[in-house]
């Protein structure tokens, strides 16, 4: 089964990390990869820009608004992801645990919809 | 005959499938991989038996007989679903199963187990508290959704979305059907034994709702952890959970008097605690307590069979409870734990060090609206010999109080402590102190407590919508605003509120308006122009008495009526404080002691001002 782990954590906070802070964190998801790559389950997964390069668009009645800015103003903002394949949410977890966004942010985590099953 | 045989076998049929209910459908849930296919399964080789039975007779194995009838309708049912994903491997499993006679259910003790598993994943993590205690009661339990809904005070369609709900997450975010690792199954127990002991609570904390259905929500608990320590005969805290349900349980019938109040326990008849539950409570909690160090479970277990040994309250071993709630802190450590140590430390070893562990608390905001640490604490100002103390405390409680043995309790011990208005009238002015201060700057009806008020000299309280020289109060302004204002400060003697709450209207300090409130000070028998010296510097002469106005009626119904009294001569006699002028400045906060200096003359009564 696959998931999709959605990394959110504080925009803010992590703009105003030092350097060396800065390198533990990559560091430690240097380290996620390294595990992770092995197993074949790693489908994906990029870290993105932060929300002031974020661009919102709604097509209502053929008409499209195009806005600055994030879909939603949140405490804590989407900054990166992963999709990977588990065998349950038990093993999802457990790698949720091991992002090192869950431990200053939060990790969600959802199943991916398998459409290839629907008829 | 056979009328009498039908009705034998229908009631055999519903004990069978209440007994096996769990058994056969974790096992269903194992094979099919999916829990609604399975409920669906099982239902059917229900109406299979009700249809069979009672002509053929009940089976020799009638758990065997509904495992294999339910496997069977899997089968049809997943031959004529079209729809469904996974159908070819659970159709694979169960043809397996039918053709391996090794796998055959022959009795009920010959198929594993599967109860375990189903357990972890009605109480999985991911799931809310209120679905994993749904899903727990309707597949291990065996109870239906109606039930469940009666039960939790929902309505059933509500219960019925929540079910569904939680199987389509348990289905869609593929929750494991399996036992945690042993890393992880001592946290993923103690997930489980929340549930199982939540689900007694709301049976056995008489909240409301039907008092047949909470008592059955307690016998499930107590089913369910006797299941559990079977299974998993490993933790102790399974055994210590065990064993609080039953202890508690023991007092059942002594816990509520004859209209359904709930009585403590040194006002409970201890002759109608069930003994059997306590032996057998204490035996499994010897048990677990004997092969390691007791968790959380198990010291409140001892707890209460502390309580339950004792042949009357005063014989109970508070000082062994006392330390008990110490191990309980250090593990839990919590507001109503370190309440709960300090009321055992009272009964022990006095009073006097059980209110010196309560100041710790005072401040705690987790205990700012919670009754019983104000009924303690008043009980033990009143132990320790200082009424003036405890009724403000037992007011408190008053107001946070809705059953009617308590508060006939609480109302009683009030009464004791404090000095009875009638007397207030005859009685002679001494001395007394501020209780708290309030200050209200708009002209709303109620003020709010503050640490410490202002009293400026001519005009009032400082920040109050009543400070000035002219009149404030709207009612005067609108007949005429050069006037001088009379009614700078208003003061309340906290008596009337002992009074009020002894009658069932709760008001709090500050709520009717007042910015003194007194204690100990015969404030209504004051003569005009008495000077109150309060704290260091403040003077306040008295101008008359407060006229209750129509918004206590809006406040609480009744109450303007309430502080209102008639002489034997019909005259009105009003109750709700006195009002004045302040003639020096000065702070004035709780518990500054108030003096009374008599005006020189003859004595005149208050009146209204």
């Amino acid at each position: 089964m696959k998931y999709l782990f959605l990394i959110y954590e504080d925009e803010a906070a992590m703009a105003t990390k030092s350097e060396q802070e800065m390198g533990a964190i990559f560091g430690a998801y240097g380290a996620l990869e390294g595990e992770l790559g092995p197993t074949g389950k790693r489908l994906g997964g990029e870290a993105l820009q932060p929300t002031a390069t974020a661009t919102s668009v709604r097509v209502r009645n053929g008409e499209a608004s195009i806005t600055d800015g994030p879909f939603a103003e949140t405490k804590e903002q989407l900054g990166g992801f992963y999709l990977i394949e588990c065998e349950n949410l038990d093993e999802a977890i457990q790698w949720a645990q091991k992002i090192p966004g869950s431990h200053d942010g939060t990790v969600e985590i959802r199943p991916v919809l398998d459409l290839s099953n629907l008829t | 005959m056979y009328l009498a045989g039908l009705t034998d076998t229908a009631r055999t049929v519903e004990r069978v499938f209440r007994e096996e209910h769990g058994r056969v459908l974790a096992s269903l849930i194992r094979v099919l991989g999916d829990f609604d296919l399975a409920e669906d399964s099982l239902s059917d080789a229900l109406s299979r038996a009700l249809e069979l039975w009672p002509a053929q007779g009940v089976p020799e194995r009638p758990a065997a007989w509904i495992t294999t009838t339910a496997r069977n309708r899997a089968i049809d049912r997943l031959r004529h679903d079209r729809m469904r994903r996974d159908k070819a491997g659970a159709l694979r499993r169960l043809t397996e199963l039918r053709t391996d006679a090794a796998a055959e259910p022959s009795a009920v003790g010959e198929f594993p187990d599967e109860r375990l598993r189903l357990v972890f994943t009605c109480c999985h993590p991911a799931l809310d508290r209120a679905s994993q205690v749904a899903l727990t009661l309707r597949t291990l339990g065996g109870l239906t959704t109606p039930e469940i809904a009666r039960a939790f005070l929902v309505n059933e369609t509500t219960m019925a979305q929540r079910i569904v709900r939680v199987k389509r997450k348990i289905r869609d975010a593929a929750i494991p059907y399996a036992v945690p690792d042993p890393e992880r199954l001592a946290s993923r127990t103690a997930a489980v034994l929340e549930v199982v002991y939540l689900v007694f609570n709301e049976g056995y904390a008489a909240t409301a709702g039907d008092a047949l259905v909470r008592r059955e929500l307690c016998e499930e608990a107590i089913r369910l952890a006797r299941l559990l320590v079977q299974l998993l005969p490993g933790d102790t805290e399974v055994e210590g959970l065990l064993a609080l349900m039953l202890l508690h349980d023991a007092r059942r019938d002594a816990r509520t008097d004859a209209d359904g109040q709930l009585l403590t326990l040194e006002n409970q008849d201890r002759a109608l605690w069930n003994r059997e539950r306590i032996t057998e409570g204490v035996a499994i909690l010897d048990h677990a307590l004997a092969r390691g160090s007791a968790g959380p479970y198990q010291i409140q277990a001892a707890v209460s069979a502390l309580h339950n040994q004792a042949t009357e309250a005063a014989e109970t071993d508070w000082s062994q409870i006392a330390g008990l709630y110490g191990a309980l802190l250090r593990l839990r450590p919590s507001p109503v734990v370190a309440l709960n140590r300090a009321v055992a430390v009272a009964m022990a070893d006095g009073p006097e060090r059980g209110l010196a562990l309560l100041e710790t608390l005072a401040a705690d905001p987790r205990l700012q609206a919670y009754q019983p640490f104000y009924a303690a604490r008043a009980d033990l100002l009143r132990r320790a010999g200082r009424p003036t103390d405890a009724a403000p405390d037992y007011r408190r409680a008053l107001a946070l109080t809705q059953n009617a043995t308590e508060r006939a309790y609480l109302a009683g011990r009030l009464a004791s402590c404090t000095t009875p208005l009638a007397e207030q009238h005859a009685g002679r002015v001494v001395a007394g102190r501020v209780e708290s201060v309030h200050v209200g700057p708009s002209h709303e009806f109620s003020k709010c407590e503050v640490p410490e008020i202002e009293l400026v000299a001519g005009r009032g309280v400082a920040g109050d919508a009543h400070c000035g020289e002219t009149v404030k109060h709207r009612s005067r302004v609108a007949r005429d605003p050069t006037q001088p204002n009379l009614r700078q400060v208003h003061l309340l003697h906290a008596e009337l509120f002992d009074e009020l709450a002894a009658k069932g209207f709760t008001i709090a300090d500050g709520q009717i308006g007042e910015n003194i409130t007194t204690r100990g000070l015969q404030l209504l028998a004051l003569p005009t122009g008495a000077e109150l010296h309060i704290g260091a510097t403040a003077v306040v002469r008295v101008t008359g008495l407060r006229n209750p106005c129509a918004q206590l009626d809006a406040l609480q119904h009744g109450l303007m009526a309430a502080v209102l009294d008639r002489t034997p001569a019909g005259e009105l006699v009003r109750k709700s404080g006195v009002m004045g002028v302040v003639v020096t400045a000065g702070t004035v906060s709780a518990g500054d002691a108030i003096r009374v200096e008599q005006p020189a003359g003859p004595h005149r009564p208050l009146e209204r001002v």
